[in-house]
């Protein structure tokens, strides 16, 4: 898609994912309540809990150039449902629908996709044979004790190819944001890469965090049976650039 | 450089179009006898250049101020736009990485002040009788902290104390889940409230590893 080296997809025996999250996009359509307990009753078993919205307005803002972490909703306009342990949240309003998985119980993309196996019942039952939209976003999070130099671990993990200049910072040990943003389009396919070093602000002890994002969106029409293959496709190619952006020792590490 | 669509805010730009049609720089007549007019000219060329290079396809709609003194409303204009595409969204982005990976209202030391600070209340703090919180049952939360782990504990938004010596702790979200904590001097009780499902009760329970470990997974379904 975006000519990164394609590499045979597997799961690793550990993850540094934070947060997956998978949406489609649709044109709007009507949501009154029993539309909204319709969709509560399908999902009810895997997403029990039902937030209620309040006025709380929006939690993050929406842009079409990224995929948002939570899908912000208004009151009367949607649903947000939670898994029993709270770790999955299921957000569907009049135009989206958006499942975000913590890295604490994400296994990989073929459980995420056993997650969605009532998305084909909700599409029929909402009347949506066409979508606009289908994203898939892995965050990725390396936390470590800051004790020297951060910058280093960035340099120990992330493809040196990408951290060929860190020697030229000066103090690099005070480095507290080193973060790159790569923005790649090919038609109606759109991908936003980050990769870097976040220190963040007050904590009980000093950590850092190695940050890997990439967000892989398409805005394009997409009939709703093909769905899967879509997200196969995007799911494949978020593998290759992360394959790409580590470098082989973090590679080795997930393998073990 | 045919292709390169300047954006003009002043007249001197025109030097930049004209410049941009000389094949060698150094040969344009005033190049020699550099008065201030000029040298603004050369820094406007070569920060132009640079921002075209480096910014996205909608480099086009920034705008350079020449004359910084001269033009105020351009340079706002450079800069509300400079906010909003670039500045604001990199510090966005920051603040949304650090909400989903560090989820903590207060430090660990924050915590043992404000228990602390409980225990200095003095009899009928709050004009009603009120006891200040027991001994035992701030080393009890203390220790139901280290039980429960600093990561998870210091998530809590509220924690304050009641007015017969005991203190209360509560964690909750925006969508009115929540799990409330009352510690004693030997026991703990608790209630935990998730959207779609019964308040569930749990009434002077032992504070133990176990308890902790139920307490924690609660806090962090909210």
């Amino acid at each position: 898609m975006f000519g990164f080296n394609k590499v045979t997809h597997k799961s690793f025996r550990k993850n540094f994912l934070k947060t997956v999250i998978f949406q489609i996009g649709f044109d709007g359509k009507i949501f009154d309540n029993d539309k909204k307990n319709e969709i509560v009753n399908l999902f009810k078993n895997q997403f029990p809990r039902e937030n209620k919205i309040g006025n709380r307005g929006f939690q993050v803002s929406f842009r079409d150039s990224q995929t948002p972490i939570v899908q912000p909703i208004r009151e009367n306009e949607g649903v947000e449902l939670k898994s029993e342990d709270g770790q999955k949240i299921l957000t569907i309003d009049r135009t989206m629908l958006s499942l975000t998985v913590s890295g604490v119980v994400y296994r990989d993309y073929y459980s995420l996709k056993e997650d969605l196996t009532k998305i084909e019942d909700f599409l029929k039952l909402s009347n949506i044979s066409e979508l606009n939209r289908i994203a898939i976003r892995k965050i990725n999070l390396v936390e470590f004790k800051l004790e020297d130099n951060a910058n280093d671990v960035l340099s120990a993990l992330i493809n040196p190819n990408l951290t060929v200049n860190q020697n030229y910072f000066p103090n690099s040990e005070k480095i507290t944001h080193n973060i790159h943003s790569l923005n790649y389009r090919d038609g109606d396919a759109f991908l936003n890469i980050k990769y870097g070093l976040n220190v963040p602000p007050n904590t009980n002890t000093k950590i850092g965090q190695i940050l890997i994002d990439i967000d892989l969106y398409k805005l394009t029409k997409l009939e709703s049976s093909a769905i899967f293959e879509a997200s196969d496709e995007i799911n494949s190619e978020i593998f290759n650039v992360f394959n790409w952006v580590l470098s082989n020792k973090t590679l080795s590490m997930l393998n073990g | 450089m045919d292709n390169l669509q300047l954006v003009e805010t002043t007249r001197d730009l025109d030097f930049i179009r004209e410049s941009l049609a000389e094949p060698d720089f150094t040969s344009m007549p005033d190049v020699k006898e550099f008065d201030q007019k000029s040298k603004n000219q050369m820094i406007s060329f070569v920060m132009s250049g640079a921002l075209l290079l480096s910014m996205p396809s909608e480099a086009s709609t920034f705008e350079i101020p020449t004359e910084p003194h001269g033009q105020p409303e351009n340079l706002l204009s450079f800069l509300n736009s400079y906010n909003s595409k670039i500045n604001t969204p990199i510090a966005a982005y920051i603040e949304e990485v650090n909400s989903i990976s560090i989820k903590q209202n207060y430090t660990k030391r924050e915590v043992i002040s404000e228990i602390l600070s409980f225990k200095s209340l003095s009899l009928n703090w709050d004009g009603f009788g009120a006891y200040p919180l027991e001994v035992e049952s701030a080393s009890n939360a203390l220790y139901l902290m280290d039980l429960i782990g600093e990561s998870v504990f210091c998530a809590v938004d509220e924690l304050y104390p009641n007015p017969h010596g005991t203190i209360s702790l509560i964690w909750y979200n925006k969508g009115g889940e929540c799990v409330s904590v009352e510690v004693g001097n030997k026991e703990l009780s608790y209630y935990v409230k998730l959207s779609s499902k019964d308040t569930q009760y749990f009434n002077n329970v032992q504070i133990n590893d176990q308890e902790a470990k139920r307490i924690s997974k609660f806090i962090q379904s909210l």
